[in-house]
């Protein structure tokens, strides 16, 4: 069978098809031409134009629909920079005779720039009358490139626990990241961008039976052809190498790891991976096949990177075949992307604590979604030659994972449990054009109070801490730190709690 | 004027028919050949020619759906033109499209050129009526009508990135199904 076979077959679908699908309405709202990213772009220069539009008034911004009595509307918080809320503990399996006491803080004198330092406090009460040992779950919100300190520290009874992480299927929840005006990255969920349709995606996607901590890599048979510097220091050398072969695109997939690409070598049917040999991405260059191997293969030495002129100097590299799998080859090329990666975006994130069988199913999750692709035995759009340093770059991906840990609580017993982390706030990267529009440095905090929790909640509490750096807008916690109503009673059965704030200076100056 | 005069108008010999055929589905026809060809003029000579086949084939035929049958001409027309244009040289939109479609078969082996294509029309078929409308949706407006990953996320609010995934999976559970048949 061909693929034109099967296009003509898709040409032969009922008619009551091909009018649904003419007429169909997509129930989601269309996206808008212009992207969130070029949105924040746009609205950063023309920031910096207007330089500091605000700077006045305290006065709350409101959306038209708003009201005073519910001034963020159905939708919760809306941002921009949506970072989602602070998320309930919850556990799996039977947790009947169990009851929780939740107390949350905001402490912004501890925290770095906009972001708070967050203690989520449990009280866990066992009432049945037998010994219960609870499989307790921890949901964040997180990327591996996150600062290290985004992870929660759990601790049972002040003792630090015994924390398992898990990752939820890429499929179910992921989010990406934008870069705002202060050169950092904020993570944002999908298309959403207020607690309403996080709270639906989050809920839809149940991503707390979606989660694991170990993966096996497919064990495809693979060839891999290393190309290799001979003499560090032959400066007469040609400056870059490329590897030339025949390959059947039919039945071949060629990769390259720490190579500048591929070419097709004018209407010879040859291909050509490079790498410069005085200034190589990585001190690995790879070229990997997957399926028949390469034939007919050349290394030789050019002036330019895109091959064009041959040198008169010789080449000073080798290669070297191997037979391997991915599952050996993966974990091999990870750890030397890292190394990269540390020197070259970010010295301290997570992805360096992350345990590694977690990434080894962080990476068998991504490659299930790309399967169909090494399959296919081919090489197309979705599926370029540096195809794994993309795979490697996904893992940045933002998710929600969680801290698996386990307690014992005895009959008519408790527990305390202590989640501490420190979050950024929601954000916008907005100019205030006019008196409605909401300050520009307005930040937000919210809190999930039962949501993707299947424990039994009997009180809840918040309280706020640093208070002196923040000038709170509007809340539905109860607090109001210019009265010096730092603690709130809240109602466990109320979902949704929010506050917008703006940060000041301690002495109450505006930052 | 609704596709019962429109069919009346080819069945009287009326070359009325293509004015009003061209009036209420140019556009349609149009719009998927230029998606297939990516090409305004050879589209529009496509959709010429979906007029005369028309006239060709009403009579005898009286189609149940008019859009229908005037959109599979143009598609297959459009295919016919591709490919002879591109005999030797892959290209246009068809070809990533029968990129994408390759991934559901294997490369080597697999069934005989014989299968006739109606019985492999079938089983698609059946395959599509089981997904959620949504998921039909998204894979007839991609690999029938031809519409790119972009205009599709604009019309469903679907981020490209994300929509190319749901088709990667429904391309594998195609795989999937075209494998149970034994058709690969």
């Amino acid at each position: 069978m061909t693929e034109e076979k099967l296009f003509q077959a898709v040409g032969g679908i009922p008619d009551e098809m091909i009018e649904e699908a003419d007429s169909y309405t997509f129930e989601k709202k269309p996206l808008s031409k212009f992207r969130l990213p070029q949105i924040a772009a746009v609205l950063a220069v023309v920031c910096l134009i207007g330089g500091g539009i605000w700077l006045g008034t305290r006065s709350m911004g409101r959306s038209n629909n708003h009201n005073a009595a519910d001034p963020v509307g159905e939708n919760g918080l809306e941002f921009q920079a949506y970072v989602g809320p602070v998320l309930p503990l919850t556990a799996e399996g039977n947790t009947e005779g169990i009851s929780a006491e939740r107390s949350v803080d905001y402490d912004f004198q501890d925290g770095k720039g906009t972001a708070a330092k967050i203690t989520d406090r449990y009280l866990l009460t066992n009432s049945s009358g037998q010994e219960q040992t609870l499989s307790l779950l921890y949901p964040v919100l997180l990327s591996l490139g996150d600062a290290p300190d985004r992870l929660p520290a759990v601790s049972i009874n002040g003792e630090a626990a015994d924390t398992v992480w898990r990752c939820t299927d890429f499929d179910c929840f992921s989010y990406g990241t934008i870069q705002l005006n202060d050169g950092e990255d904020y993570p944002v969920l999908n298309e959403w961008s207020d607690w309403k349709s996080f709270a639906a995606l989050f809920e839809a996607a149940g991503c707390a039976s979606h989660t694991y901590a170990e993966g096996e890599l497919p064990d495809l048979p693979l060839t891999v052809y290393r190309v290799r510097q001979e003499n560090a220091d032959a400066a007469s050398a040609a400056p870059v190498a490329e590897l030339s072969f025949f390959a059947d695109p039919s039945k071949t997939t060629f990769l390259t790891y720490g190579m500048n690409g591929y070419h097709l070598k004018g209407d010879s049917g040859r291909y050509g991976v490079c790498s410069w040999l005085n200034e190589p991405r990585s001190s690995k260059c790879l070229l990997i096949v997957y399926g028949d191997d390469v034939s007919d293969i050349l290394l030789e030495g050019y002036t330019d990177g895109s091959c064009e002129k041959k040198s008169e100097a010789p080449v000073n590299a080798v290669y070297e075949r191997e037979e391997t799998t991915l599952q050996a080859l993966l974990p091999e090329l990870l750890r030397e992307w890292s190394i990269n990666y540390r020197q070259g975006v970010r010295l301290s994130s997570l992805f360096f604590s992350a345990p590694e069988q977690l990434l080894t199913a962080m990476l068998s999750d991504l490659l299930c979604q790309y399967e169909p692709l090494l399959d296919s035995w081919h090489l197309n759009q979705y599926l370029g030659p540096a195809f794994l340093e993309d795979l490697f770059q996904k893992l940045f991906t933002g998710n929600i994972y969680y801290l698996a840990f386990s307690v014992t609580l005895p009959a008519g017993g408790s527990a305390e449990i202590n989640c501490e982390m420190t979050r950024s706030a929601s954000r916008n990267n907005i100019c205030r054009h006019k008196k409605s529009d909401p300050p520009s440095d307005l930040l937000g905090y919210d809190m999930a109070a039962k949501l993707g929790s299947s424990l039994s909640f009997t009180s809840l509490e918040a309280s706020l801490s640093g208070a002196s750096r923040i000038t709170m807008l509007d809340n539905n916690f109860g607090f109001d730190p210019a009265a010096g109503i730092l603690q709130a009673k809240l109602d466990p059965a109320q979902d949704y709690y929010w506050m917008r704030l703006i940060l000041t200076t301690d002495s109450g100056a505006e930052k | 004027m609704d596709d019962q005069a429109i069919i009346a108008l080819y069945w009287d010999r009326d070359e009325e028919a293509i004015r009003e055929s061209d009036a209420s589905y140019g556009r349609f026809c149009r719009r998927i050949s230029l998606n297939l060809l990516g090409s305004e003029q050879d589209a529009e000579e496509c959709v010429n020619d979906t007029w005369l086949t028309a006239w060709n084939r009403i009579p005898p035929v009286r189609p149940h759906s008019l859009k229908a049958f005037f959109g599979r001409i143009t598609r297959d027309l459009s295919v016919s033109r591709l490919r002879a244009r591109h005999a030797e040289k892959r290209d246009g939109g068809t070809a990533v499209l029968l990129d994408e479609l390759a991934e559901c078969l294997p490369a080597r082996g697999g069934v005989e050129d014989t299968v006739e294509t109606a019985e492999l029309a079938t089983a698609v078929s059946r395959f599509l009526e089981a997904l959620p409308a949504e998921d039909r949706v998204l894979f007839v407006r991609r690999y029938w009508y031809g519409d790119t990953l972009r205009t599709l996320a604009e019309e469903s609010g679907i981020r490209e990135n994300t929509l190319s995934q749901r088709l990667v999976r429904l391309r594998q559970r195609l795989r999937e199904e075209l494998r149970k048949g034994e058709w690969i």
